[in-house]
């Protein structure tokens, strides 16, 4: 991988781990600095990797930093989690983006990952499988999982509208 | 057709059901006229007629409907794989085909559909600047950065360690030798003493034994400075007979004389004196001559110079040369305190927690910082200097 291949990666890819990161832990400033040491890593091994594979190994790499940074804060509550169970208790909703935000943020740390590699990069069960570790089976299972609590979360919601 | 007793019956039932044309009713009607008994059963039959009529009982099929219902729970997983197309061709249409006959299920897709996540290109990482990268260069990873830290820090704690043990030795061998000069000067200082109380007879070996610790006859001084003040300012390199060497000893040349004013006796014995300072006392030693290499011998001043310098026992120039052969002999600091006669220092708050600061900080750092206060004539502070030591 040249370093023009690896600046091409901070322009395509940049943005999308940024969004999954920090749609994961809803921290901005944790976000940005997953984001760069995801990127220093891969500029230190920027002779190891091929560039075809660079996305990939972005994603793993992120994904990794992150579960780090995340079981390092696991007791830590961030205000945003209070403010958002304010929000699902005293308002109403007619906004599908927001439901949909409020609902992903009910689901545990690999539901969220699966389905949003899912849904926002379009990989595959077995990509999935290789950037959080598991085997296609589970992450299978963890889609279903994800998409039924989600389902069940704007039902509810829209049955309280 | 002929109607006889084998199948009037027949007839009769074919006529009570209405089958029969108008013939076959004539036919019977004769054959009744002629049987009188068979007619009073006919008309018995025919008069009793009457019709079964079907009750009003419904089957409810309901209950079959209810079994059909959809339950939508089960359909969870194949709508799940339809909507993430893990799903064959075949079972999707059949899929499809169940949705429009049970609109629930379409109901539960839809909501299914609603799970799939958008990406909110709104999010953006703005600083992407920080990641790239403009040109190659040598990649130092962060343990190898890390680790060249580490052995910086450990190179300068050694060195620092190493630098306190030579101090510390120093500092030994600096405090033997004060020691000895200290006992050295204790007998000069004796002898100074009881030389106003011995006998002339005595004053000669009395000098001589100054000779031994490398001295010279004060007397002979005396007589020297008067002679050539002047000459030691223009000496730069004096060259004077080691008085250690036996050969000759009466030519003994005195080169240190004081400057200006004369020290009295009281000042020695006080340990009143002025620094010599070290660096203008560097004498060399070359066999058996001495070379002092100083432009100008400073003096010693006696801070509370309270004896006029014409005294007859000019022992000024006793006490320069005894400083002079204690510097020779020790090649240390002969500092003399200032004390400020007849009256107590008063050590002021500001000045009370700087000095505890100061020996927190000689205990920590193994060093010794003195804070050293100069008193002028009239017993105030002049001058406050930090000495180093240990460094």
């Amino acid at each position: 991988m040249t370093v023009s291949e690896y600046n091409t990666c901070v322009k395509n890819y940049s943005d999308s781990v940024y969004r999954f990161i920090y749609k994961n832990i809803r921290d901005e400033d944790r976000a940005k600095d997953i984001v760069q040491d995801t990127f220093e890593k891969m500029w230190l091994k920027i002779d190891s990797i091929i560039s075809e594979k660079a996305k990939s190994y972005l994603y793993t790499a992120a994904y990794n930093t992150m579960i780090d940074a995340i079981r390092k804060d696991k007791h830590k509550a961030t205000y945003q989690d209070h403010y958002d169970d304010y929000l699902v208790t005293n308002n109403g909703y007619n906004d599908l983006k927001k439901v949909i935000n409020l609902a992903l943020n009910k689901l545990n740390n690999i539901q969220k990952s699966v389905i949003m590699l899912r849904d926002y990069e379009g990989y595959s069960y077995e990509e999935i499988g290789k950037i959080t570790g598991l085997n296609e089976s589970q992450v299978k299972v963890y889609i279903y999982r994800a998409r039924l609590n989600l389902k069940e979360f704007i039902g509810s919601l829209e049955n309280v509208v | 057709m002929r109607i006889d007793i084998n199948n009037y019956e027949e007839v009769i039932v074919d006529f009570l059901d209405g089958k029969l044309d108008n013939n076959a009713i004539a036919e019977l009607f004769l054959f009744l006229d002629q049987n009188p008994k068979i007619k009073a059963e006919f008309n018995l039959l025919n008069e009793n007629q009457h019709v079964i009529e079907a009750e009003p009982i419904s089957f409810d099929f309901s209950s079959l409907i209810k079994k059909e219902k959809l339950n939508v729970a089960d359909y969870a997983e194949k709508l799940i794989a339809l909507l993430e197309n893990d799903i064959n061709l075949e079972e999707t249409k059949k899929l499809e085909a169940e949705m429009k006959a049970y609109p629930e299920l379409a109901a539960e897709f839809e909501l299914f559909k609603k799970t799939k996540l958008v990406a909110e290109t709104n999010i953006i990482f703005a600083n992407k600047a920080s990641l790239t990268k403009n040109k190659a260069f040598a990649i130092i990873p962060l343990f190898t950065r890390f680790s060249a830290i580490a052995a910086v820090f450990i190179a300068i704690i050694i060195t620092v360690y190493f630098f306190n043990n030579n101090n510390n030795k120093t500092e030994f061998a600096n405090n033997l030798e004060n020691s000895i000069a200290k006992s050295k000067q204790d007998s000069i200082m004796n002898i100074i003493k009881s030389k106003n109380n011995i006998p002339n007879q005595l004053q000669l070996e009395n000098e001589k034994k100054m000779l031994a610790f490398g001295g010279i006859n004060p007397a002979t001084i005396q007589k020297k400075k008067t002679t050539a003040p002047n000459q030691i300012k223009q000496n730069k390199k004096i060259i004077k007979e080691n008085p250690l060497n036996n050969s000759n000893p009466q030519s003994v040349n005195p080169t240190i004389l004081p400057k200006k004013g004369a020290v009295s006796e009281k000042a020695i014995l006080n340990n009143n004196l002025a620094i010599i300072d070290k660096k203008e006392t560097v004498i060399k030693v070359d066999d058996n001559k001495i070379v002092d290499t100083k432009e100008e011998s400073k003096a010693l001043v006696a801070k509370d110079n309270t004896e006029p310098s014409n005294s007859n026992y000019n022992i000024a120039n006793i006490a320069s040369y005894v400083k002079e052969q204690l510097a020779i002999t020790s090649q240390s600091e002969v500092i003399a305190i200032n004390k400020p006669n007849n009256k107590e220092s008063e050590v002021s708050l500001g000045e009370s927690i700087g000095l505890n600061v100061l020996s927190l900080f000689n205990k920590i750092s193994s060093k010794d910082l003195k804070v050293k206060k100069i008193y002028n004539k009239e017993g105030e502070v002049e001058d406050v200097k930090l000495i180093a030591s240990g460094w």
